[in-house]
C-alpha cells in the first residue's frame, strides 16, 4: 500500500514538475514575445511618432538653426527603426528622436522608462541643499506654508526656497509669509532647482508683488499642422492682488534647472519693478506640453502652446539673469551661498556683485 | 448635395411643426368641431419609458489621443410623450433625459479613457397615422449635452470637455400589433442635428489658456452637417406582460464633430432593456378615470 503510494506520489511529482516546466517555457516565451517588435510595427509606431510632432510641436520655426530639419531627423533613424527588433531598443530609438528637439518638456513614457532632454548639460549646478540648511539660512527653525519654506533672516531680509511648483499654496499660506516680511528690506525667492509644475501657481504668486495691471508677456498656440501656423500673440496681463501684498525689493534666484512653470515665474516677475535676478540662466520650457500616445502603448509629451516674454520674444532656451553669479569654492566651503550673498547685497546695499 | 437634402427636409419638418403649433392655437376655436367627429378626453396620459441600455463603446478624440478607443458601457434613459392639449390629437410634447458613462481602453490596453455625458432633450412631434395601428410622429428637438472624456494616463490634457446644444430632427413611429388580447408596440425613434453649437478648444489650444487666461475667441463654433455628423436610432418593442410593460430593443448612436481642425467621434450599440407605462398626476384622491388619451395610440 505504501509502496502503490510512493508510486502515486512520484507519478504527481513528475506530474507537477512537467506543469512547472511547462508553465516556465510559456512565461519565458512569453517574455521573450513581449519584447519582441515586428518592422510593421515599428514602422506603424515611427510614423506616427514623427507625424504627431511635425504637426504639432510648436517650437520648429524657432529652433529651426539650432536643431535638425525634422524631415532629415526622419531619414536619420528610419534604418535604425526598420532594423530594431525589440521594444527596449525601439524606446531608447524614439528616445533619440525626441531629443532631437532639444526640449525638456519632451518626454516619451513607457512602463519600463521615462526619456528625458537634459536641460542641466555641463552647466555647474550653483545649488547646495546642505548649505540652504545651514543656520544662518534656513537652518532648523523655517517655517513651512504649503510648499514654501520660509525664514526672517538676521538681516532684515526674508529667505523664501520654493523647489516645486507640483507643491501648491494657497492664498493664505502667501498671507503668514508676507505678513511676517513685511517690515523686511527686501525678499529672496529661491527657485533653484525649481523644474516646475502648476502654471496656476504662477500669477497666485506673482500677483502678491504687483502694484497695477501689468503686461507680462503674451501667449499663442498651434492653429494648423504646419510649423508655422501659430496665432496671434494674445497679451497676457498680471492683475495684483488683493490680499497681503510686497512692494519692496525681490531677488530671484536661479540655475539651470529651473524649468516651465518656474521659467514662467520669473518671466512674469521680471516684467514688475523692484525685482532683480541672481545666479545662472533658467532652464527654459516656454511651451505647455500636451501629451499623446503610440499604437504600442507608450504616451509622449511635446510643447504645443509657446509662452513669450513681454519684449514677443519666446524664452524656451531660457531667461539670463540681471547678475549673473555662480557659486564659488571659497564661499561653499565656509558655508556660504554666493548666490544667496549677491542678492542679500544687493537688498542691503544696492549693490551688484557679478562673479563673471 | 447630401447636406442640401437634409436641410429641406429639416426646413419641411419645422414647417410642419410650426404649423402643427398653430393648429394647437386654434384648437379652442374649432373645440366644438372636433368633439363632434372625434372623441373627446379629459385627460392626457403621459408615456413614460425608463431604459437601461448595455453594450459596446468606441471613442476617439484628437484632442485627446491619435487612437481609437474601445469598451463598454451604459445608458440610462428616461422618455416621456404626452400630447400638448387633451383634445387635439396631433401634436405631442417629447422630452427626454439620459446619462451615459463608458470605460475604454486603448488598442494596447496601456490607457484608460472614462465617458461621462449628461443629455436633456425637450420637442416637439406632429402625429401622422398614415395606416391603421401606425402612429408616425415628425418633428424636431432642442437638446443640451454636458460630458466629459477624461484619459487617465494624459498630463497636461487629461479631458477632452462636452458641452453643446443643437436643434435635431427626429421621427418616430409606433406600431401596434395586437395579438389575441394583448397590444405590442413595435417602436423606431431615428434622430440627428441639422444645427448647434459646441465647445470645442481650438487646434492645440490647452484648457490652461481658455479657462485660466480668458482666451475664449472660437472655442463655441456653430455646428452643422458639415462639421457635425450625428445619428440616433432606438428600435424596440414594447410588451404588456403582466404587470408591467417591457421594453427591449437596440439603440444605434454615431457621432462626428470636425470643429477647429479637431475630430471627435463616438459609436455606441447597446441593447435596451427597460419599462413603460402611462400615467397622469390627479390632484387628491380619485379614481382611474376612463376618458384619457394615450399618446402613442
Amino acid at each position: 500500500m505504501r509502496t502503490t503510494n510512493n508510486r502515486i506520489n512520484a507519478k504527481f511529482g513528475i506530474c507537477r514538475y512537467l506543469i512547472g516546466l511547462c508553465i516556465a517555457m510559456f512565461s519565458f516565451s512569453s517574455c521573450d514575445k513581449d519584447l519582441e517588435v515586428t518592422t510593421n510595427s515599428a514602422m506603424e509606431n515611427y510614423d506616427m511618432l514623427w507625424k504627431v510632432v511635425d504637426e504639432n510641436y510648436c517650437f520648429f520655426e524657432y529652433k529651426k538653426d539650432s536643431i535638425k530639419d525634422w524631415d532629415e531627423v526622419y531619414r536619420e533613424y528610419l534604418p535604425m527603426v526598420k532594423a530594431c527588433k525589440t521594444k527596449t531598443d525601439l524606446f531608447y530609438i524614439f528616445s533619440d528622436v525626441l531629443n532631437e528637439l532639444k526640449d525638456g518638456h519632451v518626454n516619451l513614457i513607457s512602463s519600463f522608462d521615462v526619456s528625458r532632454y537634459d536641460i542641466q548639460g555641463d552647466y555647474p549646478d550653483n545649488y547646495d541643499s546642505k548649505i540652504i540648511r545651514k543656520d544662518h539660512y534656513l537652518g532648523k527653525d523655517y517655517k513651512t506654508a504649503g510648499g514654501l519654506r520660509y525664514k526672517l533672516l538676521e538681516d532684515k531680509v526674508g529667505y523664501i526656497s520654493y523647489t516645486s511648483f507640483s507643491n501648491s499654496f494657497t492664498d493664505d499660506n502667501l498671507d503668514y509669509v508676507l505678513k511676517l516680511f513685511r517690515n523686511t528690506d527686501g525678499i529672496i525667492i529661491d527657485l533653484r532647482n525649481n523644474g516646475g509644475g502648476y502654471a496656476s501657481l504662477v500669477d497666485v504668486f506673482a500677483s502678491r508683488f504687483a502694484r497695477s495691471k501689468t503686461l507680462v508677456g503674451y501667449w499663442q498656440h498651434k492653429t494648423g499642422k504646419g510649423h508655422a501656423d501659430l496665432s496671434e500673440p494674445e497679451p497676457q496681463y498680471l492683475e495684483p492682488s488683493e490680499k497681503i501684498s510686497y512692494f519692496g525689493k525681490v531677488a530671484l534666484l536661479t540655475n539651470r534647472n529651473c524649468f516651465s512653470a518656474t521659467n514662467d515665474f520669473v518671466q512674469t516677475m521680471k516684467a514688475l519693478p523692484k525685482v532683480k535676478q541672481f545666479g545662472d540662466r533658467t532652464g527654459g520650457g516656454a511651451g505647455m506640453p500636451m501629451s499623446s500616445e503610440l499604437p504600442i502603448g507608450w504616451s509622449f509629451r511635446l510643447s504645443v502652446s509657446p509662452y513669450l516674454d513681454i519684449n514677443k520674444k519666446y524664452t524656451e532656451f531660457g531667461i539670463d539673469p540681471d547678475v549673473h553669479v555662480d557659486m564659488l569654492d571659497a564661499d561653499a566651503v565656509n558655508g556660504y551661498d554666493t548666490i544667496i550673498e549677491s542678492a542679500r547685497k544687493w537688498i542691503k546695499y544696492g549693490t551688484l556683485i557679478t562673479t563673471l | 448635395m447630401r447636406n442640401t437634402v437634409l436641410y429641406i427636409f429639416s426646413l419641411l419638418l419645422l414647417l410642419a411643426t410650426a404649423n402643427a403649433k398653430a393648429g394647437v392655437r386654434s384648437v379652442s376655436d374649432v373645440d366644438d368641431t372636433v368633439s363632434v367627429s372625434s372623441p373627446t378626453y379629459n385627460y392626457s396620459l403621459t408615456n413614460r419609458a425608463v431604459t437601461l441600455s448595455l453594450g459596446a463603446w468606441r471613442s476617439y478624440d484628437s484632442y485627446l489621443s491619435p487612437l481609437l478607443y474601445k469598451g463598454a458601457g451604459f445608458k440610462l434613459m428616461d422618455e416621456r410623450l404626452k400630447m400638448m392639449t387633451k383634445n387635439f390629437d396631433k401634436v405631442s410634447r417629447y422630452s427626454e433625459t439620459n446619462l451615459s458613462i463608458a470605460s475604454l481602453l486603448n488598442p494596447a490596453e496601456t490607457s484608460n479613457m472614462m465617458y461621462f455625458d449628461f443629455q436633456g432633450v425637450t420637442g416637439a412631434h406632429y402625429h401622422l397615422r398614415p395606416v391603421k395601428n401606425m402612429n408616425l410622429l415628425l418633428g424636431s428637438l432642442l437638446d443640451v449635452e454636458l460630458g466629459a472624456r477624461y484619459n487617465t494616463v494624459n498630463q497636461n490634457n487629461p479631458v477632452s470637455m462636452i458641452f453643446d446644444a443643437n436643434l435635431w430632427v427626429s421621427a418616430m413611429c409606433y406600431y401596434h400589433i395586437r395579438l389575441k388580447s394583448r397590444t405590442f408596440t413595435l417602436r423606431d425613434h431615428f434622430s440627428m442635428p441639422f444645427v448647434g453649437v459646441m465647445f470645442s478648444p481650438n487646434y492645440m489650444q490647452t484648457y490652461y489658456e481658455i479657462f485660466s487666461l480668458g482666451n475664449y475667441d472660437g472655442v463655441f463654433p456653430v455646428t452643422s452637417f458639415g462639421s457635425r455628423w450625428q445619428w440616433r436610432n432606438k428600435l424596440s418593442i414594447d410588451m404588456p406582460i403582466k404587470p408591467c410593460t417591457f421594453r427591449v430593443g437596440l439603440l444605434a448612436e454615431r457621432s462626428v464633430t470636425e470643429v477647429n481642425k479637431l475630430e471627435t467621434r463616438t459609436m455606441n450599440v447597446s441593447a435596451m432593456f427597460g419599462l413603460v407605462y402611462n400615467f397622469n398626476t390627479f390632484k387628491g384622491t380619485q379614481k382611474i378615470p376612463a376618458d384619457y388619451r394615450n399618446p402613442v395610440e
